[in-house]
């Protein structure tokens, strides 16, 4: 699972470069962001390219910032279907939920 | 309209039979934010199969129906794997308040659960069947 990284005023972001966060991909991509996301406390997760997360891609989500041991993370441009399974699992209450990257590097700084 | 499908127990395959029932929903107008739950609950029946009744052993056999009728759309996932009780499993996943407590695994069936109308289990021998039922109204 290919992930591009940016700073923004402190923050990390980074940006899941691939269609579908599934379990056939679900270590990969947690090896992969813990390693990245170790670089900063304030993490953006973008999401905008990506169609498909199931629960085993949100597990694994959750593993790679507890492993990189991430402070506040928050999640950008997740589609309606990614959206959806947060909510099922109580994940929106703990992750800031936000349209754009911007949007939210915005909440996280204010 | 029913229409049967199959796949061997490989974690990549499943992407592909996602997009095959997706297709399949599609071409019969179902709406779209309905094919995004069936997708999600199709997935999470299936790499259940694999994880769980196969324990990642691969070339076992899975056997997928989707069936369309005006009320409900039905489908139903058989494996000869070992089975479960799905009454032994939470229907809802607890909320959390800090990232360290959040749940890593085991969010599946609860997942399933939240999306389906119903969801109905019978265990083999000599075939476990997950039956997931959304009601059209």
């Amino acid at each position: 699972v290919k992930l591009e990284e940016a700073t923004l005023d402190g923050i990390l972001l980074v940006k899941v470069k691939a269609a579908r966060i599934d379990a056939s991909v679900s270590g990969a991509f947690k090896d992969s962001l813990s390693k990245i996301a170790a670089r900063s406390e304030r993490v953006v997760l973008d999401l905008s390219a990506v169609d498909f997360v199931d629960s085993s891609g949100l597990g694994a989500l959750v593993a790679g910032v507890k492993a990189a041991k991430v402070k506040k993370l928050a999640i950008a441009g997740a589609r309606s279907q990614i959206v959806t399974l947060f909510r099922i699992a109580r994940m929106d209450k703990v992750f800031g939920m936000y349209g754009s990257a911007a949007e939210a590097a915005a909440g996280m700084t204010s | 309209m029913k229409t049967d499908l199959a796949l061997t127990s490989r974690l990549d395959e499943v992407g592909h039979l996602a997009s095959t029932v997706r297709s399949i929903l599609a071409e019969n107008n179902v709406a779209f934010d309905m094919i995004d739950a069936l997708e999600l609950a199709l997935v999470e029946a299936v790499n259940n199969v694999i994880e769980h009744a196969y324990r990642m052993e691969t070339g076992r056999r899975i056997d997928v129906s989707v069936q369309i009728e005006a009320r409900e759309i039905a489908i139903r996932i058989a494996d000869t794997g070992l089975s479960f009780d799905p009454h032994a499993f939470e229907d809802q996943i607890a909320v959390p308040q800090r990232i360290d407590d959040l749940p890593e695994g085991n969010m599946g069936l609860a997942v399933m659960k939240q999306l389906a109308s119903e969801l109905r289990y019978t265990a083999g021998p000599p075939h476990n069947v997950m039956t997931l039922i959304w009601r059209l109204t």
